[in-house]
């Protein structure tokens, strides 16, 4: 028996040998390397290609040292064969040697050849399965087994039968009894049996099956292509219930309506209340629910109906298992290896999108159900429906790139895979993509059982952030194709096309826009610049800081006055003001003083320094020489003379212009191209231009109002209603005296329908991709959101600025985004690294009328319009986790990691190997000691038989010597008688 | 007692097998140069000797990407450090201006150096190691023909003015590396935060025009914008300089991992030496102890099986 193990475990110990550098832990070693390289050169299309060698490599050696383990097995299998034919025929024998003998021996005679050739037999035969036997009174032997199956008894025999994997004794009425290593314990065949138990993965499956064969009409065991009209069944109703391999109650039943149902559509039935954790079929007529998942389970089941399978309780046919063997240890370790790079791979993005079509690697008849991995999808607290979402993005032929949301909330468990291609299509159609089954730019189908991503030409898309395991589930962008490890490879789309290797994800860390949300305002046509006529007193301007706050004390304190007199007529006073408006200092300019000497009697000294340029008088603030907490500074001019052309309005805290009636467009705008931070001009083609002032580092930002004393406000009348009919949309607001009323918002660009309920909503994920709910008191996960209707509301008189300040406000920081204007106007989100969120992604979306937040339309809202997702080929991460995947904790292998799970399968199987050999040695030194006595009674001694030939031949010289002697004594008489 | 016939020979079949066995262990070991060749061996060692190899990967992959990461981030420190030196040298340069406000040639000449300082800083801003550019974020190649992460424009105006920007089309993502177990660090910043968020190309742009302008006619009003661009150098200055001081702290940072990395890795190596490596001393003498027993068996069992009475009959 430990022969057989020894030689077993041996070869086995021999394909899984990690002594030496090439074994599987280095092929490994070099694989994980590879993919830290990737992370340090996500660019790199060497550095695909050196992944995928690798992969091939690894997919290559597990799948020669599985194969090798199955051909041990199938070895194992021929020997077994022939190990039951050799004892079928020594039962056979020994039955007709007892016939013989008894007959034999009747009459008084005795048969002791036939004896001794019988025990030959039987000693054979003890050799290859431990047997007890005894002689009857009439000379028979009768044989059992251990665990008391008969073998022989008088003149009848029974026989083994290996069928399978399985060897069965084959009792009365030709019911099979499997036969295991705990009914067979020792001998030849007992050792190959413990061996095939600990390489055979299929012994780590438990099985229970009815203890009734089950034939049709005519005798023949039923088959699953056999309909019930067969076993003259028309109608009839089948209940069936149980436990699954976690211990899940499941119940079903099945209707026979017509007989032309067969056996195989009632184990469909099983199967689907089982969710596919089993595989039930038929073998020898009996009924068989196997077990899909390895080890220990909770797995029973029960049938009633028109049939009858028998009992599924009988101990003797079912499997249990009390521990995985070593195969199904090593082929956990594949899958999980496949698993734990395939789940990550699956939200990552290589160098390009995908083009034309993907398919997925997994097929099903129907059902997800089906899927692998279909018990990992994150479902409801009810566990009746799927729960999560992923992302598909969409690039388009201007390249760009689109977050579609494909929400799996409220999906049933029992859903087919058609009705997933349907929600994928809806989503689709939610953001433009999809308009019908023949008018699409994207769209999911099922062919042949799997889930197809199509794109028109110019169109490709990628994956991300999949939150309940559909990706992996369906096999859409995968590493690994197959999910045994024997038979599995890297994806041959990615050998193909290596630059597909994803090593970086979609979602964001930061986002900057495409476009800018605050940018370069151009007139739509050409306009007058000597139209008069607009009825306004002044122009207001605010300034806003990068993070869209407004400049609530003037970021360069000015004042600027025009003069027709050369001498004050009135005393000016000039107010050094801090930041609450209180006066620090007040400086006189005495009436009298010429306007020529104000530079020289305010050079600054006192905090004021004064210039003269084209006739226009200007006053800045020295902030070297004013006092310390001084921010700016008001003029009262009195009746000096100087009128006013720009100073700082307290009232809306804002640059204000004075306008005179008579003012030109030119000579507002020439105005206006005073201000800091403001550049104002008409063009060559008269094209009005408003913009920010491109070399300076303080305003990002500004809003437009006017203080207007018409009576109706139109194009013609208001600045800014000019601005706004000539779909110039910068902030603005209009004064008149008592009443300030919004004008324009700086979202008019958008394209959005304040009809609808329209929100930006930023989906968040933690480090590991987890997504944050922003409100747990709902069931589905929730973004944060901001309702960007507030803002278009002009009742509420808020800008696109409001939009940067909600985002930053301190009731928002919990969620871990900030966002800003850059010089060029562009948005940027960004994650502060507080909190938990390290990435998100940021949409429009819109309410669908029905009181559901779909997302919006690609070419619909801010960031549609704004654009800015890009493919940024230096993100690594999902190449830095696939590096880390040999030292992840991972659950389903008991909270150890790949490496040590390893590891500890290579202890195991040497302690296994050693144990054997230790203890063959043992008994092969008992078995030499006992030869050795044995020999010592009846084992020939050379020695001795040459002392005793000694002892012969001297005794036969000494008879000799005595007849000669004594003729020679009778010859003496005869010659005295003479 | 008594001796059978077939007991003596298979007494000493057995031991001679158990000898050449023996042999053949000890001759592997040493040409292998380890305590044991396979599993059974010794299974408890060899798990420790796979634990010990596994770390010791783990630790040299770590290894790798701590002097990937080094490389980067003193390619960055070095640039930045030039792009000091010219800040300092662009603030000599205006200091220069304020007090040589009168001569027009000497201004046109700083306003000149002062545009080639731009360049040059924008040429730093767009350095690479290898095809990687090294101030663009996670956009660190990808760019069309002719792109370049920071590009100056020129912008005609009605007035003839040219009035020229920097834009970046970098990516404002940070790059990041893992050099421990769930340890990362930002490798530098991008170049939205360092060069762009600085205003360092506006300011410079900004003095060299206002040089341009010549604005003798107000040369006090001149000298006030010259002097506040002064003062925004030295912002500019001290920000660059904190970055730099960042990047140096993280080099650092990095050695000093590597370093511990190193003796780690020899810890573990020599951990792994005396359990998987063989005592070749040992085992020479070991193995000429069993050559020795092994010789003398074989003259023993000559000897003995010539030994019988039939050879006296």
């Amino acid at each position: 028996m430990y022969s057989a193990e020894e030689t077993g475990l041996t070869i086995l110990e021999s394909y899984f040998n990690e002594t030496n550098e090439s074994g599987l832990l280095g092929i490994l070693k070099d694989f994980w390397n590879a993919w830290q390289n990737l992370a340090n050169y996500p660019e790199s299309f060497s550095a695909r290609s050196e992944v995928i060698e690798y992969g091939k490599l690894i997919a290559e050696s597990l799948k020669t040292k599985f194969q090798g383990m199955k051909d041990l097995e199938d070895q194992i299998n021929v020997k077994l064969q022939e190990l039951v034919e050799r004892i079928n025929t020594l039962a056979s024998q020994i039955a007709s040697l007892n016939q013989e003998i008894i007959a034999q021996e009747v009459g008084g005679k005795s048969a002791n050849d036939l004896r001794d050739k019988r025990d030959q037999l039987v000693a054979e035969l003890s050799q290859l399965v431990d047997i007890q036997y005894f002689e009857t009174k009439e000379g028979a032997y009768n044989i059992v087994l251990e665990k008391g199956f008969n073998l022989v008894n008088l003149n009848q025999f029974w026989k083994l039968e290996v069928s399978g994997k399985g060897i069965y004794w084959i009792g009365p009425n030709n019911k099979k009894v499997l036969i295991t290593s705990k009914e067979i314990t020792s001998g030849e065949l007992g050792g190959w049996l413990r061996l095939l138990e600990q390489i055979s993965d299929e012994y780590n499956y438990e099985y229970v099956s009815g203890d009734e064969s089950v034939y049709t009409l005519t005798g023949e065991p039923i088959t699953e292509s056999t309909t019930f009209n067969e076993l003259g069944i028309t109608t009839g109703t089948f209940t069936f219930s149980g436990m699954d391999h976690f211990g899940n109650s499941i119940s079903g039943n099945f209707t026979v309506s017509t007989g032309n149902e067969t056996i195989g559509d009632l184990l469909n039935a099983i199967e689907f209340a089982f969710n596919y954790t089993v595989d039930a079929y038929i073998k020898d007529g009996r009924l068989f629910i196997e077990d899909l998942y390895r080890g220990p389970g909770e797995l029973s089941f029960s049938i009633t109906g028109p049939v009858d399978f028998g009992n599924f309780d009988n101990p003797a046919y079912q499997r249990r298992v009390e521990e995985i063997n070593l195969a199904g240890e090593l082929k956990i370790f594949g899958e999980e290896l496949i698993k734990a790079v395939n789940s990550y791979y699956t939200q990552g993005v290589g160098l390009t999108f995908f083009t034309k079509e993907l398919e997925g690697v997994y097929s099903v008849n129907q059902y997800i159900k089906e899927l692998p991995y279909f018990l990992d999808f994150k479902k409801d607290s009810s566990g009746t429906q799927l729960s999560g979402f992923f992302y598909l993005w969409i690039k388009d032929p201007t390249g760009k790139i689109t977050p579609v949301k494909v929400n799996l909330n409220g999906v049933s468990i029992n859903a087919t895979l058609t009705d997933l291609q349907n929600v994928i299509n809806s989503a689709l159609q939610e953001a433009g993509f999809y308009r019908s089954a023949s008018d699409w730019d994207i769209q999911a189908i099922v062919r042949n059982g799997k889930l197809v991503i199509q794109a028109k030409d110019n169109f490709s898309f990628a994956f991300s952030n999949d939150t309940c395991g559909i990706l992996l589930a369906t096999g859409l962008n995968v590493f690994f194709v197959g999910k045994d490890p024997i038979d599995f490879k890297v994806n041959p789309i990615l050998i193909s096309e290596p630059e597909l290797v994803s090593s970086g994800k979609m979602d964001p860390t930061a986002f900057r826009s495409k476009n800018p949300l605050f940018g370069t305002f151009k007139s739509n046509t050409s306009v007058d610049p000597t139209y008069t006529g607009f009825e306004i007193d002044r122009l207001y301007i605010n300034f806003y800081n990068e993070k869209g706050e407004k400049f609530s004390v003037p970021p360069e304190p000015f004042y600027e006055a025009t003069y027709t007199i050369d001498v004050l007529l009135d005393d000016v006073n000039i107010y050094i003001k801090d930041a609450n408006g209180n006066i620090l200092k007040t400086i006189t300019l005495n009436s009298g003083t010429e306007i020529s000497e104000l530079p020289k009697i305010l050079d600054g000294s006192e905090g004021i320094k004064a210039t003269i340029e084209n006739e226009i008088l200007k006053f800045e603030l020295d902030l070297k020489n004013a006092p310390p907490e001084a921010v700016y500074f008001t003029v009262d001019e009195g009746a000096s003379g100087i009128n006013t052309l720009i100073e700082w309005d307290e009232t809306f805290s804002s640059y204000a212009i004075n306008i005179n009636s008579t003012d030109t467009l030119q000579e507002i705008i020439n105005k206006l191209d005073r201000l800091p931070y403001l550049r104002a001009y008409i063009d060559s083609n008269n094209y009005l231009i408003l913009t920010l002032e491109p070399n300076q580092t303080t305003a990002y930002g500004f809003e437009i109002g006017e203080y207007f004393t018409g009576t109706t406000p139109s194009s013609t009348t208001s600045f800014v209603e000019f601005l706004n009919n000539e779909n110039m949309h910068i902030p603005a607001f209009r004064w008149d005296g008592i009443n300030i009323t919004r004008v324009m918002t700086g979202l008019e660009d958008f394209n959005l329908n304040t009809s609808y309920e329209n929100y930006l909503s930023f989906y968040l994920f933690d480090e590991k991709g987890n997504p944050i709910d922003t409100d747990t008191t709902t069931p589905e996960i929730e973004p944060f959101r901001i309702d960007l209707n507030e803002i278009l509301n002009l009742a509420n008189n808020k800008t696109l600025f409001d939009l940067l300040q909600i985002i930053n406000a301190p009731e928002n920081v919990q969620w871990g985004i900030s966002a800003r204007l850059d010089r060029e106007g562009k948005l940027i989100l960004e994650t502060t690294g507080l909190y938990n969120t390290r990435s998100f992604v940021v949409q429009d979306e819109i309410d669908d009328g029905s009181g559901n937040i779909i997302q919006a339309p690609y070419n619909y809202g801010v960031i549609n319009n704004l654009s800015g997702y890009i493919l940024d080929r230096g993100d690594n991460r999902i190449a830095q986790i696939i590096a880390d995947v040999p030292s992840q904790i991972r659950e389903s292998l008991g909270l150890t990691t790949l490496d040590d799970y390893y590891s500890n399968i290579i202890k195991d199987i040497g302690i296994a190997t050693k144990t054997i050999k230790e203890n063959k040695e043992f008994i092969e030194e008992i078995i030499k000691q006992l030869k050795t006595i044995k020999e010592s009674v009846s084992g020939v001694s050379l020695d001795e038989e040459m002392t005793e030939l000694i002892k012969y031949q001297q005794a036969f010289i000494a008879s000799a010597k005595v007849l000669t002697t004594v003729e020679d004594m009778l010859q003496a008489l005869l010659e005295i008688k003479e | 007692m008594r001796i059978g016939f077939n007991t003596k020979y298979d007494w000493i079949l057995a031991d001679l097998e158990r000898l050449s066995s023996e042999i053949t262990l000890t001759q592997l070991k040493i040409s292998s140069g380890k305590n044991f060749l396979y599993p059974s061996d010794n299974p408890s060692e060899i798990r420790l000797s796979i634990h010990y190899k596994q770390s010791i990967a783990r630790v040299e992959r770590y290894q790798r990407t701590i002097d990937e990461g080094i490389a980067f981030l003193k390619a960055q420190e070095s640039a930045l450090a030039q792009v000091e030196d010219l800040i300092a040298r662009a603030k000599v340069l205006a200091i220069q201006s304020v007090n040589d406000i009168n001569d027009k040639n000497i201004r046109e000449a700083i306003a000149k150096e002062i545009g080639s300082i731009i360049e040059t800083i924008l040429s730093l801003a767009n350095s690479q190691l290898g095809e990687k550019y090294i101030f663009a974020g996670q956009k660190t190649t990808g760019y069309t023909p002719g792109e370049k992460p920071f590009k100056l424009i020129k912008e005609s105006l009605p007035d003839g003015q040219i009035i020229e920007k920097v834009i970046y089309n970098g990516s404002i993502k940070d790059l990041t590396l893992e050099y421990d177990k769930n340890m990362k660090i930002k490798l530098g910043r991008n170049g939205q935060v360092i060069f762009m968020d600085s205003g360092i190309f506006e300011t410079l742009i900004g003095l060299k025009r206002t040089l341009e302008a010549n604005n003798i006619e107000d040369f006090r009003k001149e000298q006030y914008d010259i002097q506040k661009f002064i003062a925004k150098l030295d912002d500019i200055y001290n920000y660059i300089a904190s970055i730099r001081g960042e990047t140096g702290t993280k080099i650092r940072h990095l050695e000093v991992k590597k370093n511990l990395y190193e003796k780690f890795k020899d810890t573990l190596k020599t951990n792994l030496g005396n359990i998987e490596g063989a005592d070749l001393t040992k085992l020479a003498t070991d193995l000429q102890r069993l050559i020795t027993a092994y010789d003398a068996a074989l003259r023993a069992t000559v000897i003995v099986s010539d030994l019988s009475l039939a050879k006296y009959l």
